[in-house]
């Protein structure tokens, strides 16, 4: 029994609590468990943090590219049926490096170009393809088209006919261009009985001649929107007429680049300027050395003037970089001149943009979360507030060329 | 060191008891239940260990399980998430990829048939499906299993055709519908070249999965009211045929994932050049033929020279010109 109770004993003393040794050691041991364990879990939660960032910054590089690299591919698309079959650069430029359209247009301002702008034109797969009935003064509300054996055919009852309108519906964006050089860009707001009401800003660039081609087109301006005091950041789209939308968030760059043809325009032999084109390598057409297009001396435009020694229409244009490869086109080369259609049109531009093959573009995005950006220099270029390693998600840049195919048909 | 004895389990045991039997009574009645239903389950040899012991293992069982469950769960779900994430972006990166290579696949389609095309004297068998390219990998109709799936030529072809995989009768391919509004000379397209995209170049130096199928067609400005002929005699009142010598190609590339991508273009043939580069628009044969003759090109600041043999020894000598 007494054995029994100094057990007892011994044992109420063990359970009595633990020494303050004890509970320091126990304590440290433990902070030291788990301090190792946060140790590993920070990082790992800065990684889990920012790796769908990545993502959604790599997703909108994929958007940004995605957007542009379709419509430029594109451009210069012309029409494929009727008299004025072939690409755009054959009558105007369909690549300029500027916003062009009713709203806050660039060449109003007298600005021909902005490395963070672009705007494309191309003709898609559409049967509304044709000329116009009659002549339009500048301040046409509405016109009348030819009835191409490539527009559409309605059926009522018996009768098998083509439309009237060669498939032009309200809200479409129509083009209307002839040989000189001059275009406009419109949008059909209505239509009644066979004529087509228009809608634009201001007046056309120029009265045009019945036979002027009119086509269904598609216009694309990107350029890049940046305000700081807003922290907006956004690669923008306009449509040429009313509406500017947004397309990716946190773009802090955007940059345009132009390589062309080095070598000027010339007329393609055995071919008259009075049949069916094409009749240049690329730029619109001169008249016939008895005609003249104002204030062009006769039988010249803006790519072709005529050599006072032999009599021949040749380019007005210079020969680049040897003549061979594709050059770089300057800002300078692309706001010199010579002017087409000529000097004082509204919707004049550069010759040299009908030089244009190959469009570079760099796109830059940042991340969103300004947690996640570090200060601003070669990795950010806007800083943000991120001070550990694993939250640093420095910007991403994309760069591509395109050579539009349609402007490169010769090549 | 004697309180981690059994001894000292014995003595504590019902503070551990009474803390788990509040929220575990259930429970522990099931699971004792159950065992003892157990005919396999062993027997207690000491029945006085098998009075606390039983219900102690069962109490502390039924905790790891819960926490277990509840742990397993939450890394079954992290799991999962990350999972799905890493797919979703791993499916997207690869869609895109396929995307990507299947425009270019159709891109090549199209210039190998035009160059093809180049060969063809009467564009008229092309359009009745008398000639076909040299790229085909069998007969113009069934089933071909590829990578990119089951591709069957014959759907295809009449989905083209008439917007349905059953057989287009003249009324079908004739109809007046909003993406084929010009009647009868909408395009009746004829299978031209079909074939995997590795097979395109006889090296096998082509990786690719694609399958690529090209249809021709008489282009829709022709206004002779016959689809399988090539500028005809224009119907009245039109006293000309604008689309006379002129073809419409559609080429179609197949992908992984049931990835498509479509190209259509306009060809037409023409009459036009001396030069080797820089003329606009279409390509047609006489292209091939002047380059195969063309003028000779004067070497900048040098006079033009060619080389004769000369009877009097045989070797070669230089002329100017």
């Amino acid at each position: 029994m007494t054995a029994h109770s100094r057990t007892v004993r011994r044992r109420d003393s063990s359970e009595a609590g633990f020494t303050m040794i004890e509970m320091l050691i126990a304590v440290a041991i433990m902070m030291t468990v788990t301090g190792a364990v946060f140790a590993l879990m920070n990082p790992s939660q800065g990684i889990f943090q920012t790796q769908p960032e990545v993502s959604d910054m790599q997703q909108r590089l994929r958007v940004g590219v995605d957007s542009m690299a379709k419509d430029l591919v594109m451009a210069g698309a012309g029409t494929y049926a009727g008299s004025a079959a072939g690409a755009l650069y054959n009558f105007f430029a369909p690549v300029m490096p500027y916003r062009v359209g009713d709203v806050d247009d660039d060449p109003a301002k007298n600005v021909f170009y902005r490395a963070d702008a672009i705007t494309i034109l191309y003709v898609p797969p559409t049967p509304s393809q044709t000329t116009i009935r009659d002549a339009m003064p500048k301040t046409a509300e509405q016109l009348k088209v030819n009835e191409q054996s490539n527009c559409p055919r309605t059926k009522t009852g018996e009768i098998d006919q083509h439309d009237a309108l060669c498939g032009m519906k309200e809200g479409m964006r129509a083009l209307i261009f002839d040989n000189q050089g001059n275009w406009d860009a419109i949008t059909i707001t209505s239509v009644q009985d066979e004529a087509l009401h228009l809608g634009y800003d201001g007046e056309l660039s120029v009265s045009y001649a019945a036979g002027s081609n009119i086509t269904q087109v598609a216009t694309h301006t990107y350029y890049l929107k940046t305000d700081v005091a807003t922290k907006t950041f956004q690669l923008m789209h306009y449509d040429g007429y009313h509406t500017d939308l947004p397309v990716v968030d946190n773009v802090v760059s955007l940059q345009f680049q132009y390589f062309g043809d080095p070598l000027p325009p010339t007329l393609l032999p055995n071919k008259p300027l009075s049949g069916s084109g094409p009749w240049t390598t690329y730029g619109p057409k001169p008249p016939d050395l008895a005609t003249t297009f104002a204030p062009w001396p006769k039988g010249e435009n803006c790519a072709f003037m005529v050599d006072p020694v032999s009599g021949a229409q040749v380019s007005r244009l210079p020969v680049l970089g040897g003549g061979v490869g594709s050059v770089p086109l300057t800002e300078a080369m692309l706001k010199d001149g010579p002017w087409c259609p000529n000097a004082s049109a509204p919707d004049r531009f550069d010759a040299d943009l009908l030089r244009i093959r190959r469009v570079r573009v760099k796109l830059r995005v940042q991340v969103a979360q300004v947690a996640l950006r570090g200060p601003a220099g070669v990795l950010f270029t806007y800083g943000g507030t991120s001070t550990g390693g694993a939250r640093l998600v420095p910007d991403q840049e994309i760069r591509f060329d395109i050579t539009p195919r349609n402007m490169n048909l010769g090549r | 060191m004697q309180g981690f004895t059994d001894a000292g389990h014995n003595e504590r045991a019902p503070y551990a008891t009474k803390l788990t039997k509040i929220t575990l009574a259930t429970k522990v009645t099931k699971l004792t239940k159950n065992k003892h239903e157990d005919p396999s389950r062993p027997s207690w040899p000491n029945s006085s260990c098998a009075s606390w012991l039983p219900e102690r293992a069962a109490d502390e069982q039924g905790v790891a399980l819960i926490i277990a469950l509840m742990a397993m769960l939450l890394l079954t779900a992290l799991g999962m998430a990350l999972t799905m994430t890493t797919m979703t972006e791993t499916r997207i990166t690869g869609n895109y990829r396929d995307g990507s290579e299947a425009l270019y696949a159709a891109d090549a389609a199209v210039e190998l048939v035009m160059q093809d095309l180049l060969t063809v004297s009467d564009w008229n068998s092309v359009l009745t499906g008398t000639t076909q390219s040299a790229f085909i990998d069998g007969p113009p109709a069934g089933v071909r299993d590829t990578p990119a799936g089951r591709i069957d030529l014959t759907e295809a072809t009449n989905m083209v055709r008439c917007g349905k995989v059953t057989i287009c009768g003249d009324a079908d391919m004739d109809a007046l519908t909003e993406e084929r509004p010009w009647g009868r000379n909408n395009p009746r397209w004829q299978l031209y070249a079909y074939g995997p995209m590795g097979d395109m170049l006889p090296t096998g130096t082509i990786n690719s999965q694609m399958y690529v199928v090209v249809w021709v067609a008489d282009d829709p400005s022709d206004n002779d009211d016959k689809p399988l002929v090539d500028g005809d005699t224009p119907v009245a009142p039109a006293t000309e045929n604008p689309g006379r010598g002129v073809l419409v190609l559609m080429a179609h590339a197949y992908g992984p994932g049931g990835v498509k991508r479509v190209v259509e273009v306009t060809v037409a043939r023409t009459d036009t050049t001396e030069i080797e580069r820089g003329y606009t628009g279409q390509r047609g044969q006489d292209e091939q033929n002047r380059r195969a003759r063309k003028a000779p090109v004067q070497t900048p600041g040098q006079a033009l020279t060619r080389s004769e043999m000369t009877l009097t020894n045989g070797g070669l000598v230089t002329v100017t010109k």
